[in-house]
């Protein structure tokens, strides 16, 4: 087993050194966060995961490996974001990658034999098959936890109808742009008026959900004068501007 | 403190042993997961059974891995990996709680630090609503890192790195017990005592400094615990520099976690000194040179980059203590413990288990500090743990008063590590029929009574809004103004507002809140006065204020933190009563300002006319 460890990791060297040099050039901020996502907090854990009481150096050696295996996926990822891939390519690549590296990993440490293999005690190798499938099924349900509350809370969050409406801009040449946004799922028609001195303008709009638009309205008032756009939509609540002429 | 013995087991056993307990924790992890997805959701709905089926599910999770720890017969390594789903499992919990974006306040003050660095590329940015965030950014940029290579969000990306520290936490603190109490029992009970600190099932899930920080500061004690055991120089010196490197990695990430570590390696040090003839040799021989690397890293961090936390740190602390004293000595009053200042309150059980989770720590503690009487702790480390859990009583007094909630709860993450080998140990020695019945029962209750103790009713589910309530304040309405903020008004702005609006401007509108005084005057006044008067004018003109934020909804209910703006606004934690809608209707009057921004619940109004007016 021990004579495996320079090959692997001199292949994990080469890959995790190029993902380090293409986040390197990116600027200083980058590379460090980098040196500390790749070593510090995976190495740490691999570490304390191996049991350092029975093998530390060995331990150590596999928490490096462990680490610039996972620089070398971000390198991946970083390499097929840079060439234009999208993210679902990326994810089929990085999975492909993933399996491939840890297929390699529980290979090499647990077929391998000598004073490595007699060593590092690997805990999940070590309990009976079925506390793997237990994991397994743990990783699945957290998983399929995470993505039905996800799609849950995504969905409420749409339901509740937030209509938007602001002042665009171009106020002070007799010139005003008011926004509207259409935040329900569905079609929206609203009633928008804009009254300054004693003259009203109206408009009716149609917006499709999540849209939105830019109405301009022309008016000839004087400075100091306050111009109120109003919003309707049915029997809803207006939403209300208010501005003040410069 | 003995090894837990893994010897052959009577027959009538054989059957127990060959069923994997993890495999059948697995499987109930996988359910109640689901489960909680689902009684999140329906309390989004407003279900109020959502609640009681939170406590079910959170006990089950806690109490399945609590029989397979507490099994006397638990094959070697079996105690860790229940462990390890457990702490994982309720970090997921936590992540249902709000799947789809960042809600809790720790986390939305580092999404702005984050966002600046993502934009500018810049260390140490601004922070407008706690300036010692951007000056740790440990966490920003693994997250960042994290997120710019594999495409991932930085939400996305901040839940996967506090989910590996989570992992390294877990794992760490098993290691750290097992090391000083030399056996694995005792560092399976110990670790589940430490899971029932007030902290850890939310606070220390957030996706902020402190949770990446605190798993970082745990490993480096474990990695020097077990340097000491080393076998030969070489593989001491290995793990010396992977401490020193996780010592740094700390003093980057949080402060006060740095100062904690660094205290704690001074204790370390002083106690194998003492102890050197007493085979404590090995320890002060790897103890030191990390210390003196902790040293030099923390001294150094303050003096370049961090000195301006002490302006943070120390009214938070020092308040605490302040009122802690001014409440011993009757020149103060105090606060009603788990006792929520507004919005929902604890149920009479949840506040029964609260003061029961007090009483068995402090049981464990006496119990364990009597065991240990008659066993002589094997390594420093377990003294230094023993010390520290010795200051838990302490860290219980800073709870009576409002201004020492916060210390406390935080100083639990790290009182917890010590009370988790001592009340381990005394759990450990139960002995007799019944007896893992037992220690299952009461370490459920400190577990459920830690999350009272810790995390605020109102927070602990989603559902309808509520008034400045953090995580429940985080809604559609408030999101779109804070994105509409985000296009249209210019960065870095000055905006004044309630808590909750001027956290997710902050976060995502990046604006720039502004609290505390101008002249003397409380800018919350701005927020809180009935009547527009010359007062606020003064607010809005020294202070440039540009944009104030107003929440039609603050006249619907009192704020469940306690105050609308800040902590130190004259009616703080005194509120009987909302807001009167004349607080919220007071800015429509005022025909300098203009409101350039509605949605039906926020409105942003420009001072822009009221400041060309006082020139």
């Amino acid at each position: 087993m021990i004579r495996r460890w320079p090959a692997l990791g001199v292949a994990l060297l080469a890959a995790a050194s190029a993902a380090c040099i293409w986040a390197g050039a990116s600027g200083p901020p980058r590379a460090v966060s980098g040196l500390l996502l790749v070593c510090v907090l995976p190495g740490a854990a691999i570490v304390g995961a191996l049991g350092l009481r029975r093998a530390p150096l060995e331990a150590v050696v596999l928490a490096g490996a462990v680490s610039l295996a996972l620089a070398a996926l971000a390198g991946v990822a970083a390499a097929a974001a840079h060439a234009g891939l999208d993210a679902r390519t990326t994810a089929a690549l990085l999975a492909g990658v993933t399996v491939a590296a840890s297929a390699l990993w529980l290979a090499g440490v647990g077929t391998g034999s000598g004073p490595v293999q007699a060593e590092v005690r690997v805990p999940w190798r070590a309990a009976p098959g079925g506390a793997l499938l237990g994991v397994l099924v743990a990783v699945a349900g957290a998983g399929a936890a995470i993505a039905v509350a996800h799609r849950d809370a995504v969905a409420r969050d749409r339901a509740t109808p937030v209509s938007e409406l602001w002042i665009a801009g171009a106020r002070s040449h007799a010139l005003l742009e008011v926004g509207v946004r259409n935040g329900t799922r569905h079609r929206g028609t609203y009633n928008l008026t804009v009254q300054w001195e004693r003259c009203l303008a109206r408009r009716t709009l149609v917006l499709a959900a999540g849209k939105q638009r830019v109405v301009r309205f022309r008016y000839a008032a004087r400075a100091g004068q306050t111009v109120v756009v109003e919003l309707r939509r049915g029997s809803a609540g207006p939403l209300q501007l208010r501005e003040v002429l410069p | 403190m003995t090894a837990s013995s893994t010897a052959a087991r009577p027959a009538a056993t054989s059957v127990a042993r060959r069923v994997s307990w993890v495999g059948c924790y697995g499987a109930l992890l996988a359910v109640a997961l689901l489960a909680l997805a689902g009684i999140d959701d329906a309390a989004r709905a407003g279900h109020a059974w959502a609640h009681t089926a939170f406590w079910a599910v959170m006990l089950v999770l806690f109490a399945g891995a609590a029989f397979g720890v507490c099994r006397r017969a638990a094959p070697a390594g079996e105690r860790l990996q229940l462990l390890v789903l457990l702490g994982l499992g309720l970090y997921v919990a936590k992540v249902l709680h709000s799947p789809a974006g960042f809600t809790f306040h720790d986390e939305l003050v580092t999404q702005r630090s984050v966002v600046d660095l993502r934009r500018t590329g810049v260390l140490f940015s601004h922070n407008p609503v706690v300036r010692a965030y951007p000056l740790y950014p440990g966490f920003e940029l693994a997250s960042l890192a994290l997120a710019r290579a594999s495409g991932l969000s930085p939400f996305a990306a901040g839940l996967v790195v506090i989910g590996l520290a989570r992992l390294m936490l877990t794992v760490a603190l098993f290691r750290l017990l097992e090391h000083a109490s030399g056996s694995e029992r005792i560092a399976g009970i110990g670790g589940l005592l430490y899971v029932a600190n007030p902290s850890f099932v939310f606070f220390d899930a957030q996706a902020a400094y402190e949770s990446f920080a605190l798993p970082l500061a745990v490993t480096a004690l474990a990695v020097v615990a077990l340097a000491a055991d080393a076998r030969s120089r070489g593989q001491r010196r290995a793990l010396v520099g992977l401490a020193v490197v996780l010592v740094a990695a700390v003093v980057v990430s949080h402060h006060a976690t740095s100062y904690a570590l660094f205290v704690l390696l001074v204790a370390w040090t002083v106690v194998s000194v003492v102890r050197r003839r007493h085979g404590c040799e090995a320890e002060l021989a790897v103890v030191l040179p990390v210390l003196g690397a902790a040293l030099l890293f923390v001294a150094g961090w303050l003096a370049v980059v961090g000195g301006s936390t002490q302006g943070y740190l120390g009214p938070i602390v020092g308040g605490a203590v302040r009122k802690t004293v001014a409440l011993v000595t009757g020149a103060g009053g105090g606060k009603a413990p788990f006792r929520s200042p507004g919005g929902p309150a604890n149920s009479v059980v949840e506040q029964l288990s609260a003061y029961a989770s007090v009483a068995i720590a402090l049981a464990l503690l006496i119990a364990g500090v009597w065991r240990l009487r008659r066993v002589k702790a094997p390594h420093a480390v377990a003294t230094v743990l023993l010390a520290l859990a010795l200051v838990y009583p302490a860290s219980l007094a800073l709870r009576l008063t409002q201004a020492g909630v916060e210390t406390s709860t935080r100083a639990s993450e790290f009182v917890f590590l010590g009370l988790a080998l001592v009340g381990g140990g005394a759990l450990a020695a139960a002995r007799g029929r019944g007896a893992r019945a037992g220690v299952v029962l009461l370490l459920s209750i400190a577990f459920a009574g830690g999350i009272v103790v810790g995390w605020a009713p109102a927070s602990r589910l989603p559902g309808r809004p509520l008034v400045d309530a953090d995580p429940r304040s985080v809604e559609p309405y408030d999101e779109a103004a804070a994105v509409w903020a985000a296009r249209h008004l210019p960065a870095g702005s000055r905006l004044v507002g309630d808590r909750a609006s001027m956290l997710l401007m902050a976060a995502a509108g990046d604006l720039d809140p502004v609290v505390g005084r101008v002249s003397g005057l409380h800018v919350a006044d701005l927020v809180t006065s009935t009547a527009f008067g010359a007062a606020d004018r003064k607010i809005v003109r020294r202070d440039v204020v540009q944009f104030i934020v107003v929440d039609r909804r603050l006249s619907g209910d009192r704020p469940v933190v306690g105050y609308y703006v800040d902590r130190d606004e004259p009616r703080a934690f005194a509120y009987r009563a909302p807001l009167p809608p004349a607080a919220i209707a007071k800015f429509a009057a005022q025909p300098e300002l203009a409101r350039i921004y509605d949605n039906g619940e926020i409105s942003i109004y420009s001072t822009a006319g009221m400041r060309a007016g006082a020139r």
